[in-house]
């Protein structure tokens, strides 16, 4: 009856504590991490992009298929990568069921309603079984941004891109200087007391735990579910201080640029979480990332009096359906971007961090209501040996969405055989 | 009677699944005949008996759906149907009606048996504060506001927050709550002697400051001249409005009233007039006093003190106040206000004179084109209004308020500076004691957090700064963070005790941790006394803190963040502005709130003789005698379009896009809030209507296609109607007779007539739709009780609570339908008072 106590006595020994409001403990700068990796391969990255209420309908999707594809008005802002990216035409997450939830699913490809006594119940996201073997050896596993949840509408319920392996919410950060502090925000101190301070976060996360513990005893299962996602997060800060101590006296790296000041329009901010995310892969603190973007602000920035919502139920000839051209125009902007920073810095093998990222870019929903043969992009070679440059057209309404995040999984040296409802591999792009 | 007739068909039928239908199974939704109908009509001759095309067979499938696979099979069924797969082309064809009846009826059979699948069994899971309880603790524990933007957002379900079900908790989580918890004991405990600040500030120091700017924009002119008979472009438009600036400088410095004060024209021309404190240390509440009075022989009440809170330049103020004002100059009167100084929000305060025009003239501000500033400053020149002279203004703070119970004057006896290693065990339990809502922590996590203390102090900390260490660790701790109601598996429903009882009181109604008083009563063990419990209710609602339940609850309920992405510029009012935008939602708290308050009948959310209104609201409705700056009831006259929540503009305003008005978006929310029949969401994959060249069409026109598909019909003939009954009200809830084309291009007479959802009642216009709804009272009354359990239990309300719900609502009915006492009810139901 009585269950195991999740933390074994072993791990809280081992020395937890956490970044926390101390200062920052040790990162692991490219010199000392991946100089340490060099005879393996470099090392693979993923990024996960999504955003709610889908794109212009009559001007994101390619028509040809193939390599000579005329790239549409969307994509445009992207034609100068168009080597390094794929177009994927008609991928559905066909167990998706809401019509205005365009990221809750889009990397769980799971059916909510499926658990019995759960109104809503979620798996896990195909980014967090990808932390696993890519996050072992940098600081953050993965990292989860998002953009607020007013800028988030269309998006569903969900607090990022990301569920845990329970099929929780993962928070995702919404602050790109939160973000900063997290990544580079500590002072340098002392080695005597970084040492100090990993010792003291040992026996604050022991007390938080002993209470924890207390309450556990006392509850019923469904309860225990909750503060079982205490422990967790627990775990989860252990995890990154057991590194710490393992880089204790290494140097850290210093932040590429200066701490970012508040006050953002909504471009800046896409663009300084990118930034971020580019120096969080230079500095090698974390291999995989899930952005949930934001929409409504880039619409009003533009100039648009039109709410997101507005622009995927509206007639071609809108105000509404030009502000949704000018949005994803600006987001393909934004993407381009990021590739170009990550073309830009070289693995030590050489070969460019973006040649080892994969980078999946799309939304959950096409337009309207419509959840099938939704938007879907890939970028970068994840490492190599991928069929890019092309616009791959896949059945309609058949094709499994999850076919892709298996794909990406196998790419990047996750071995799986299923994922969700995938049903097999998608033919072509992965070579 | 019942047992006879299951007698009679044990009888007759033996054995038989009817006998089963009593017992279990009546738990269980059932597909119903209807469907199975016209699935016999259309789908077994290929997928019965005789045929199995793709290998699939309905005639034998589960009418019960007892699981998540039954409902699945019947989901697909939906969906095929719904995308107009199935019957194929070849096929015999059903009629519009029969498929709009059966789309309706399996949409109803499937959410009926998704809310069965999925009951929660009356248990509530544990839940975390969410971001406004955890302030609203941190408040009432420590006296001071805190900053909780840097928390991650919670979870919702069915739009509100307070579901254990719906949060979430991640690493994220743990290193926010010790780093916000750490700041918060930093500031309290920091030991700088309180400095409370009264500044007062004489203005008329504006005309000094426009007196030194005039010879600059004399030399402006002059340059322009230069520079126009150099040819360039664009700049005789650019010297039109200097000259237009340095005119009325001039005249506002020939204005009398300049020397000793300040007048407030419309802005752009003259500074505002503001005060800024900084950042001052404690915070508190602040009292803020205007002497002011409009420049006019006698008093009026169209004129109204603008107030922004924020920044200079801030593209959104962090608060806005208005304020009636109603002394002339000669005969000046005092505006008296308070605000919360939490250093988080700027301390800034800027006073204008409201001008209605203002966001849509500042459309243009960030445009760089000189025509549209031009037109802005010739605009001004037309503003005819009154200015508005203000004399002085003064803030004083931070007002006396009672010692929080964690303050520096409860915990440390007012003294945090002598302090020995002596003291830290026993304040340290003290300190777990209040933040655990009184529960007695054990001795072990005690000892843990001393280790915490004494690891600090071994590492060179002071004595207070080693407390905080281990304190900041108590507000990151599960206990603190949850509200914890233990039960092991196996344990019975229980009763609370009545501390646990106080704390889901005080939740409910003020979202923050129980007062004095009860927890005095709780260790009276009298809590549960039904009349101490009505008693309790009744104060707590009285109290200030009740607002936390009132605009929490109204805003989740009603939806009203919805109004956060109205553009007041894109709308086509000249009145609507973002005061009216900001008050049109206190509106609809100051309403609850009456209903609350005064114990009236909830009836009157549907159709009130009276509303409630300050004097900008009356105004924008061109209602008479609700002048004033504070929200109180006014009569309506008896055919009023104003009485309850349907006449409201934040109603109104939130179910359109603010441009324009959505029958679809207004019906729905009648259905769900009003009527308690909430339709279905849009079912996902089905297309869209073709919605191109439909501009020169009335909305009613173009919607006219819903009903010529089945697929639509089925859920948008009880939809639409409703909507239609409410065309009379524009975007922002202003009465037209005339409604413009999508494109705006053709306008049509209003057609408000409509049919309610029962395909019965028909109504010619808007109030005889509002008499119907005023019959289904009891509907709106289940809806009302089922959404205040949701939020006051942290649960969905489900197929397990219908008898509670029904007899709450029947004893409410009989009690006149009074609103507070729809409250009592609720906490003195068996869910409120188990765990």
């Amino acid at each position: 009856m009585k269950k195991i106590d999740p933390v074994s006595r072993r791990v809280v020994l081992r020395g937890i504590g956490a970044a926390l409001c101390l200062p920052m403990l040790e990162t692991f700068g490219p010199s000392t991490a991946l100089a340490a990796s060099k005879t393996v391969a470099s090392p693979r990255r993923m990024i996960f992009l999504s955003y709610g209420w889908g794109v212009a309908r009559n001007d994101w999707f390619p028509e040809a298929a193939g390599a000579d594809y005329k790239i549409t008005k969307c994509l445009e802002p992207l034609a100068r990568h168009r080597n390094d990216f794929s177009v994927l035409s008609n991928l559905s997450n066909k167990r998706a069921s809401d019509g205005h939830w365009g990221c809750t699913t889009w990397l769980t490809s799971a059916d909510v309603n499926a658990t019995p006594g759960k109104q809503f119940h979620n798996t896990v996201s195909v980014d967090q079984l990808a932390a696993r073997k890519l996050g072992i050896e940098t600081r953050f596993e993965s990292l989860e941004l998002a953009a607020s949840k007013e800028d988030s509408k269309g998006a569903g319920p969900g607090l990022s891109l990301s569920w845990s392996e329970a099929g929780n919410p993962i928070a995702g950060e919404t602050s790109p200087v939160g973000l900063f502090d997290r990544l580079f925000g500590a002072a340098q101190v002392p080695l005597e007391q970084r040492k100090y301070q990993l010792r003291h976060n040992h026996s604050v996360l022991d007390a938080v735990l002993s209470d924890a513990k207390s309450m556990n005893a006392r509850l019923s299962k469904a309860d225990r579910e909750k503060v079982e996602q205490y422990f967790q997060s627990v775990r989860d800060i252990e995890t990154r201080l057991n590194k710490a101590e393992d880089w204790l006296d290494k140097p850290k790296p210093k932040a590429p640029f200066d701490r970012p000041k508040g006050n953002l329009t909504t471009s800046e901010e896409v663009k300084l979480m990118y930034d971020l995310m580019v120096a969080a892969i230079q500095t090698d603190q974390c291999r995989v990332f899930t952005y949930r973007q934001p929409g409504e602000g880039l619409i009003r920035e533009l100039g648009y009096k039109v709410d997101g919502h507005k622009t995927t139920h509206c007639t071609t000839d809108s105000e509404a359906y030009e502000a949704a051209i000018a949005r994803d125009r600006q987001r393909a902007e934004q993407l381009a971007y990021l590739i170009d920073r990550l073309k830009a810095l070289k693995d030590p093998d050489g070969t460019s961090m973006f040649h080892n990222t994969l980078i999946a870019y799309g939304s959950g929903i096409r337009t309207g209501h419509k959840l099938r043969d939704t938007p879907t992009l890939i970028a970068g070679h994840g490492g190599g040996g991928m069929n890019q440059g092309r616009h791959y057209v896949y059945e309609s309404n058949q094709t499994p969405l999850a076919n892709l995040w298996l794909g990406m999984l196998n790419q990047v040296g996750v071995d799986a055989k299923r994922f969700a409802d995938s049903d097999g591999k998608l033919g072509g792009l992965f070579g | 009677m019942r047992r006879f007739a299951v007698i009679v068909s044990l009888l007759l039928l033996g054995p038989s699944p009817a006998v089963h239908a009593a017992g279990p199974d009546a738990d269980v939704a059932k597909i119903s005949p209807r469907v199975t109908a016209f699935m016999q009509t259309y789908c077994f001759k290929c997928h019965g008996p005789n045929k199995q095309k793709g290998k699939l067979r309905l005639d034998t499938m589960s009418t019960k759906i007892a699981d998540g696979t039954v409902a699945l099979a019947w989901q697909d069924i939906l969906d095929k149907l719904n995308l107009s797969e199935m019957p194929p082309e070849e096929a015999t064809q059903p009629s519009k009606a029969e498929l709009a009846n059966v789309l309706e009826t399996l949409t109803a059979n499937l959410r009926e048996a998704r809310r069965r699948l999925t009951d929660s069994g009356g248990h509530i899971v544990l839940r975390r504060m969410n971001r406004r309880e955890y302030q609203q603790t941190i408040e009432q524990l420590f006296g001071v506001p805190v900053d909780v933007s840097m928390l991650p957002e919670d979870g919702k379900v069915d739009g509100f927050d307070t579901l254990g079900q719906a949060h979430s908790f991640s690493s994220l989580h743990l290193e926010r709550y010790l780093h916000i918890g750490r700041g918060v004991l930093d500031n309290v405990y920091a030991g700088k002697a309180a400095r409370p600040v009264r500044k007062r500030s004489e203005p008329e120091g504006a005309a000094k400051k426009i007196k030194e700017e005039l010879p600059r924009l004399e030399k402006k002119i002059k340059d322009y001249d230069k520079s126009i008979a150099q040819g360039k472009k664009g700049h005789d438009k650019r010297q039109a409005i200097t000259k237009e600036e340095a005119k009325l400088s001039k005249a506002y410095l020939a204005r009398p009233e300049t020397t000793d004060g300040t007048l407030l024209p419309f802005r752009g021309l003259n500074p505002s007039t503001f005060i800024h404190i900084g950042k001052v240390a404690p915070t508190g509440k602040f009292r803020v006093k205007v002497r002011c009075g409009v420049v006019s022989d006698k008093p009026r009440d169209d004129i109204f003190l603008k107030v922004v809170r924020g920044e200079f330049r801030a593209k959104v103020p962090d608060e806005l106040f208005v304020f009636q004002v109603s002394g002339t100059q000669t005969q000046p009167k005092i505006i008296e206000f308070t605000f919360d100084v939490d250093n988080i929000r700027s301390n800034r305060l800027a006073f204008e004179r409201r001008h209605t025009q203002r966001e849509k003239l500042e459309r243009f501000a960030d445009s760089r084109s000189y025509y549209f500033k031009y037109q802005q400053v010739a605009h001004l020149l037309e503003d005819e209004l009154p200015d508005v002279w203000i004399d002085w203004v003064e803030v004083e703070g931070p007002l006396p308020r009672d010692p929080a119970p964690l303050s520096v004057a409860k915990l440390f006896n007012g003294d945090a500076s002598k302090l020995t290693d002596a003291d830290a065990r026993p304040t340290l339990e003290r300190f777990v004691y209040e933040a655990f809502r009184r529960a007695k922590p054990e001795t072990a996590y005690i000892d843990k957090l001393m280790h915490v203390y004494t690891e600090a102090r071994g590492n060179g900390d002071p004595v207070k700064a080693a407390l905080i260490d281990a304190m900041s660790v108590v507000l990151a701790s599960p206990r603190f963070l949850y509200l914890f109601e233990p039960k092991p598996d196996g344990q019975n429903r229980r009763p609370l005790t009545d501390r646990e009882l106080a704390v889901r009181l005080s939740y409910f109604l003020w979202s923050g941790p129980p007062d004095e008083e009860l927890y005095a009563i709780t260790k009276q063990d009298r809590l549960r006394d039904p009349n101490v419990l009505a008693k309790q209710v009744d104060r707590m609602i009285a109290s200030p803190r009740a607002n936390q339940f009132i605009e929490a609850f109204t805003t989740q309920w009603l939806e009203l963040e919805r109004l956060d992405g109205i553009a007041p510029e894109a709308t086509p009012s000249w009145e609507y502005d973002e005061l009216v935008k900001e008050y049109s939602r206190r509106e609809v708290f100051a309403f609850f709130a009456t209903l609350l308050r005064e114990n009236l009948p909830a009836t009157n959310l549907i159709n009130s003789e009276f509303a409630v209104l300050n004097g900008l609201m009356a105004d924008f409705y061109g209602i008479e005698g609700g002048a004033g700056s504070k929200f109180r009831k006014v009569k309506l006259p008896s055919d009023s379009i104003r009485g309850g929540l349907l006449g409201q503009s934040a109603i109104l305003t939130l179910t359109g896009t603010g441009e324009r008005t959505s029958p679809v978006e207004r019906g729905a929310f009648v259905l769900r809030k009003l009527l308690h029949r909430p339709p279905p969401p849009a079912p996902a994959n089905v297309p869209m209507l073709d919605e191109e060249s439909v501009g020169t069409r009335s909305i009613r026109d173009t919607l006219s296609i819903h009903m010529s598909t089945p697929q639509c019909n089925s859920c948008h003939r009880r939809i639409d109607p409703l909507g239609f009954g409410m065309e009379n009200f524009d975007p922002v809830g202003r009465w037209r007779t005339q409604v413009p084309s999508t494109d705006g291009s053709v306008q049509f007479k209003v057609d408000p007539s409509g049919v309610m959802p029962d395909g019965k009642r028909k109504f010619a216009d808007f109030l005889a739709m509002k008499r119907h709804m005023v019959q289904d009272k009891d509907a709106m009354l289940t809806g009302l009780t089922e959404a205040i359990m949701t939020y006051a239990l942290g649960r969905t309300i489900g197929f397990t609570d219908q008898e509670v719900v029904e007899r709450i609502v029947r004893e409410t009915a009989d009690d006149d339908y009074r609103l507070r006492n729809l409250i009592i009810k609720i906490v003195s139901s068996r869910p409120f008072l188990s765990k």
